[in-house]
């Protein structure tokens, strides 16, 4: 029979199991990415870098799924630095640049504005190394050189700091009117989501196992 | 730094000139060892042609460093220039960040090997 400070450490056990999913968003995420274009008209320009501080680890940034009631400006408008290829409308992949020293990976394309813009990025693990990357998005208005929806130097809208371990740290900025015009949201890489599952589950039996022992 | 003498004259009549004895000017900073960084990643702005970098600086050890702080960032290859570098006291364990503004037209990998010093130089 178990006495009571063994199961105070099983139950104790079953709770660092189940919170084990990092409390960090991490590489290998699924990021979706919103951004409330509503406040302009016309045209301007989506821009999408990665990247690499010296000494980071190779990593990738998967861009899927972009959505807008506004159009995208297509192939003639597509402007592509570094290791930066394919297009907004299927799939775009950017490289780092810490295989081939690149400091500079860009995608720049012209868009017209509807009242909103989504799309997905998926982050890959960084493969060593011990700097960071940093994915950023930004917009800028019909000259492609003043940002919109953002006050910071940047220039960015949202920015995603990717450390060598993988963590992601994520930070927004603010517009011209005060409001954070993008968003985020993350959903952990499979093997995360398992662990959190995996912990639930053993948490849910500890439950079953106490109510058990205290009903005999 | 070392021993200086200072010399002054009088520019608009010419009639009064002097030099000082000589003096020792010492250097009023220190090299900071209890330190760590965080670096936020490089961006680039099309419209300054920058490259931007959020640099935190975490006061590691056990006694408040005193401001300003400076920040030397080791490395640099030719053409590739820091725009700035500022800091205030730190206490033990707190932070303080920087925008370092980096104009880099090669597009090279930016060194994050940084020396951090208090005081003036």
């Amino acid at each position: 029979m178990w006495g009571a400070k063994r199961m105070r450490i099983f139950v104790a056990g079953c709770f660092v199991l189940a919170f084990l999913a990092p409390a960090a968003a991490r590489a290998g995420s699924v990021f979706f990415f919103a951004t409330d274009t509503s406040s302009l008209s016309g045209s301007g320009y989506i821009d999408l870098q990665y990247n690499a501080n010296a000494g980071a680890g190779a990593s990738t940034a998967t861009i899927t799924d972009f959505l807008t009631n506004g159009s995208l400006g297509g192939a003639a408008t597509i402007s592509l630095v570094g290791d930066a290829s394919g297009n907004l409308a299927s799939t775009v992949t950017i490289l780092n640049g810490a295989l081939d020293s690149s400091g500079y990976n860009d995608y720049n394309e012209a868009i017209t504005f509807g009242t909103f813009a989504t799309f997905e990025v998926a982050l890959s693990n960084p493969v060593g190394g011990t700097a960071n990357s940093a994915f950023i998005l930004s917009y800028y208005a019909s000259d492609d050189a003043t940002p919109v929806f953002s006050t910071d130097l940047t220039g960015a809208s949202a920015l995603l700091t990717v450390e060598p371990n993988g963590t992601v740290l994520v930070q927004t900025y603010r517009s011209a009117s005060g409001s954070y015009d993008t968003t985020l949201g993350s959903t952990p890489e499979p093997s995360s989501a398992l662990t959190l599952l995996g912990g639930l589950v053993l948490l849910a039996i500890c439950a079953a196992r106490v109510r058990w022992r205290c009903d005999r | 730094m070392g021993n200086q003498t200072i010399t002054a004259a009088d520019t608009v009549s010419s009639s009064i000139t002097g030099t000082s004895s000589q003096i020792n000017v010492a250097p009023s900073y220190t090299q900071i060892t209890a330190f760590s960084i965080f670096a936020s990643g490089p961006s680039y702005n099309r419209g300054t042609r920058l490259f931007y970098e959020t640099v935190t600086i975490t006061n590691t050890g056990g006694a408040t460093i005193n401001g300003p702080i400076q920040l030397a960032f080791n490395g640099l290859s030719s053409g590739l220039t820091l725009a700035n570098s500022v800091g205030s006291s730190l206490a033990p364990g707190a932070s303080a960040s920087v925008m370092a503004q980096f104009s880099n037209p090669s597009n090279i990998l930016i060194p994050i090997s940084i020396t951090a010093y208090s005081g003036v130089f």
